[in-house]
C-alpha cells in the first residue's frame, strides 16, 4: 500500500534496521532505533506544549543530529517543521516568525537565547537540552511510540510536512508550503532514478533551510541508507572534502555547484578520486561544464545528474543524467520527473515550438501548498494552466525562461524577473534594495549580480546631507538580510540614470561593471 | 617609496591580505581574530573568492593541497602561504 505521509518512511527504516547509522555528525551518532526514540520524546514534549496538527515549528538549531531530531519529532507530532538559518539576524528571523502566525521554536542550549528574542510565550519554546532522556519518564517508550503511530494515522498526504522560506522581492519572506504527499513523490522518483540502498552513505551539504536537503534526508530514511553531516568548512577546503568523502565511503553526495568547480579547480580529484562515490548530484544553479567534465574523467562509471526546480515545486522537477563527459557548452536541465508535466508557454499563452524560449510552467503533485499565510501572493503564481479550459489544473509558473530541444531535452536560459542564484542561493534583488531603503541616508539604491566576480553590486543614491559611508551601509544590512544576500561591493553613484519607463536603468548599471573589469 | 618590489617584503603583504579582506567584509575586524575559519568570519564561499583575488593580486597558484584550513586561519598564515608560493613558484 502506498504510504501517506513521510513519517512512515522514519518508522519503517527503524523497525527493518533499527541497529543502522541513520544521522552522524563531527559529535554524535543516531541508529535508526536512537532516531525514533529521541524523536518520540521530544515529539511528546512538543504536544505536551500545545502543539497541534498543522502548527509549524521553527527548527531554530544549526545543521547536527539535533536539528534532524527536530524535524522528525515536528512530523511524528503531525506538525509542520519550518528550518532557519539560525545566523540569519534577529529581524529576518522576527519577519518569518510573523508570517507564520502562531508557531513554536525548538531549539537547543546554543540557540535559546535566539528563541527568547523571537518569542515572547516561554511555553512555546522547547530546547532540545531540557528533553529527557526516556529515564524516570511517567509513560514508558511503548507507550510514546503507540502516540506517534497514532498521530502519524492522522497525517494525510495533503498535510503540510515543511514549510521553507525563501526570498521575498518586496522585502517579506515568502514561506513556501510543501505537503507530504509532494515529498513523498519526488523522493519515489528519485529512488527510481538514483539506484540509492541500504548500504549507501549520503554526505550533505544543503543548508536544512534549502530544499535540496530534502533529497538528503528522505532518500537517506526510505531505503535506509546513512546520511553524514560535515562541517561548514569541509566544503571550503577541496582537500577536507576529498577526505571527507573517502574516509567515510561516501557512494551519494547532491551538492551545490560552487563547491563542485572550486574542488575541480583545486587539481586534487585526479590525485585522490574518492572511491566509494557512486552518484554526484548537483543543483542550484548552472554547473560549468569544464569542471563536470573534471570529474568525470576522475570518476568513470559514475552517475551524474543536473538537477533543476523552484522550492515551490518540492526541490527538482527535471534532471539530466549522464556518465560520459559532457560535450556541448550549456548542460541541459533535462527531462520532467515522474509524475510531472512541463509546459513552456510563450508571451501570447500558447505551447512553444521546438526551440522557442518561453516560460516554464510546472504542474503535478509536486505543487506547493502556496505560501503560508499569503494568498495574495499564492494566487498571482499557482494558476489554472492557460492551456486548459475543461477543469480544474493548477499550474506553477516558475518565472524561468527555456526551451525544449528536438530531442525533448530543456535547457535553462534566464530569469523574467530579478530573481538571481548566488552559491546555490535564490535571492530576490528586491529584497537587498528594500533593506538598503531602510538604511539612513540611502535615497535609492539597485542590486546588481556581477556574473564574473560573482558577487551582488549594490548601487547607492546617498541623500544630501549625508556621507556614503560603507561600513556603516554593510553593518545595517547585516542586521536585516542574511549574509549570503549582502552585497560584495557597495558603490556610491551621484544620481541613477533612468530609462524610458523611469526606472533606475538597470541595463546601463550591468554595462558600467563590464566596462571595469 | 616606489611599490612593487618592496611591498613584497615585510609587513606590506600583511597590509594588502587586510585591504583584500576588507573590500569584501569591511565591518569585521580581522585583525584580533585567532582563527578566522573556526570563528566563522570567513565562510566556505569567501574562501573560494579569496582564494581567487590571492592568485590574481600577488600573481600566484594556489596549489589544492595548500588550501588547508590553517592556511586561512589568520592574516599571518596566509601572508606565509602567499610567500612561500612566491618564492617557490
Amino acid at each position: 500500500m502506498a504510504i501517506t505521509n513521510i513519517n512512515e518512511y522514519v518508522l519503517s527504516a527503524a523497525a527493518r534496521y533499527p541497529n543502522k547509522l541513520a544521522v552522524e555528525d563531527d559529535l554524535t551518532s543516531l541508529n535508526y532505533q536512537d532516531l525514533v526514540r529521541r524523536s518520540a520524546l521530544l515529539s511528546n514534549e512538543l504536544v505536551r506544549a500545545g502543539l497541534k496538527k498543522n502548527i509549524p515549528v521553527i527548527i531554530l538549531i544549526p545543521k547536527s543530529c539535533e536539528a534532524v531530531i527536530g524535524i522528525v519529532a515536528t512530523i511524528f507530532s503531525g506538525g509542520v517543521y519550518v528550518p532557519v538559518d539560525v545566523t540569519s539576524p534577529i529581524e529576518r528571523l522576527k519577519s518569518v516568525f510573523k508570517q507564520l502566525g502562531d508557531a513554536f521554536v525548538a531549539c537547543t542550549d546554543a540557540t535559546i537565547m535566539k528563541a527568547r528574542e523571537l518569542v515572547e510565550n516561554e511555553n512555546k519554546i522547547i530546547c532540545l537540552n531540557t528533553v529527557s532522556n526516556g529515564k524516570g519518564l511517567k509513560e514508558d517508550m511503548l507507550t510514546l511510540m503507540d502516540r506517534v503511530r497514532e498521530r502519524t494515522k492522522q497525517v494525510i498526504d495533503q498535510d503540510p510536512c515543511y514549510v521553507i522560506f525563501t526570498s521575498g522581492s518586496t522585502g517579506v519572506p515568502k514561506g513556501v508550503t510543501i505537503a507530504h504527499r509532494s515529498v513523498i513523490d519526488y523522493i519515489e522518483w528519485a529512488k527510481s532514478e538514483y539506484p540509492v540502498n541500504n548500504s549507501h552513505r549520503l554526505a550533505n551539504q544543503a543548508p536544512f533551510y534549502f530544499d535540496n536537503s530534502t533529497l538528503d534526508l528522505y532518500l537517506t530514511f526510505s531505503t535506509g541508507a546513512s546520511l553524514h553531516l560535515p562541517q561548514d568548512k569541509v566544503y571550503a577546503f577541496p582537500k577536507l572534502a576529498l577526505d571527507y568523502l573517502s574516509q567515510r565511503n561516501i557512494s551519494t553526495i547532491f551538492w551545490v555547484p560552487s563547491v563542485l568547480v572550486s574542488i575541480a579547480n583545486s587539481g586534487l580529484l585526479e590525485k585522490m578520486p574518492p572511491k566509494a562515490l557512486k552518484h554526484v548530484l548537483f543543483a542550484g544553479e548552472q554547473m560549468p561544464v569544464p569542471q563536470i567534465n573534471t570529474w568525470i574523467r576522475a570518476l568513470p562509471g559514475v552517475l551524474f545528474s543536473n538537477l533543476y526546480g523552484p522550492t515551490e515545486v518540492t526541490v527538482d522537477c527535471t534532471a539530466y543524467t549522464f556518465y560520459e563527459p559532457y560535450e556541448g557548452d550549456i548542460l541541459p536541465i533535462g527531462h520532467a520527473c515522474r509524475n510531472t508535466d512541463v509546459l513552456i508557454i510563450n508571451d501570447l499563452g500558447v505551447e512553444c515550438v521546438e526551440n522557442e524560449i518561453g516560460e516554464l510552467y510546472v504542474r503535478g503533485s509536486s505543487l506547493s501548498l502556496g505560501y503560508w499565510n499569503d494568498k495574495g501572493k499564492t494566487d498571482s503564481v499557482f494558476i489554472q494552466n492557460p492551456l486548459e479550459k475543461r477543469f480544474r489544473d493548477m499550474v506553477y509558473r516558475t518565472g524561468d525562461l527555456v526551451r525544449r530541444d528536438k530531442c525533448g531535452c530543456i535547457s535553462f536560459l534566464g530569469r523574467k524577473d530579478s530573481q538571481i542564484k548566488l552559491n546555490g542561493y535564490r535571492i530576490e534583488l528586491g529584497e537587498i534594495e528594500a533593506a538598503a531603503a531602510r538604511v539612513d541616508g540611502v535615497a535609492r539604491s539597485a542590486a546588481i549580480l556581477d556574473g564574473r566576480r560573482r558577487l551582488i553590486v549594490l548601487f547607492v543614491e546617498i541623500m544630501e546631507g549625508f556621507e556614503f559611508d560603507l561600513v556603516k551601509i554593510r553593518r545595517e544590512l547585516g542586521q536585516l538580510i542574511p549574509k549570503y544576500m549582502l552585497p560584495g561591493e557597495v558603490v556610491s553613484i551621484p544620481a541613477f540614470e533612468l530609462n524610458q519607463n523611469g526606472k533606475i536603468d538597470r541595463m546601463k548599471l550591468g554595462k558600467t561593471l563590464e566596462e571595469k573589469s | 617609496m616606489n611599490s612593487g618590489i618592496a611591498d613584497k617584503s615585510g609587513q606590506e603583504l600583511e597590509v594588502q591580505i587586510i585591504q583584500i579582506l576588507k573590500e569584501e567584509r569591511p565591518e569585521i575586524d580581522f585583525e584580533s581574530s585567532s582563527d578566522l575559519v573556526s570563528d566563522g568570519l570567513i565562510d566556505s564561499f569567501e574562501i573560494v573568492m579569496l582564494i581567487t583575488e590571492f592568485e590574481k593580486k600577488f600573481e600566484i597558484n594556489i596549489p589544492g593541497d595548500e588550501i588547508v584550513p590553517e592556511a586561512f586561519a589568520t592574516i599571518a598564515a596566509m601572508a606565509n602561504l602567499i610567500r612561500k608560493l612566491r618564492t617557490g613558484g
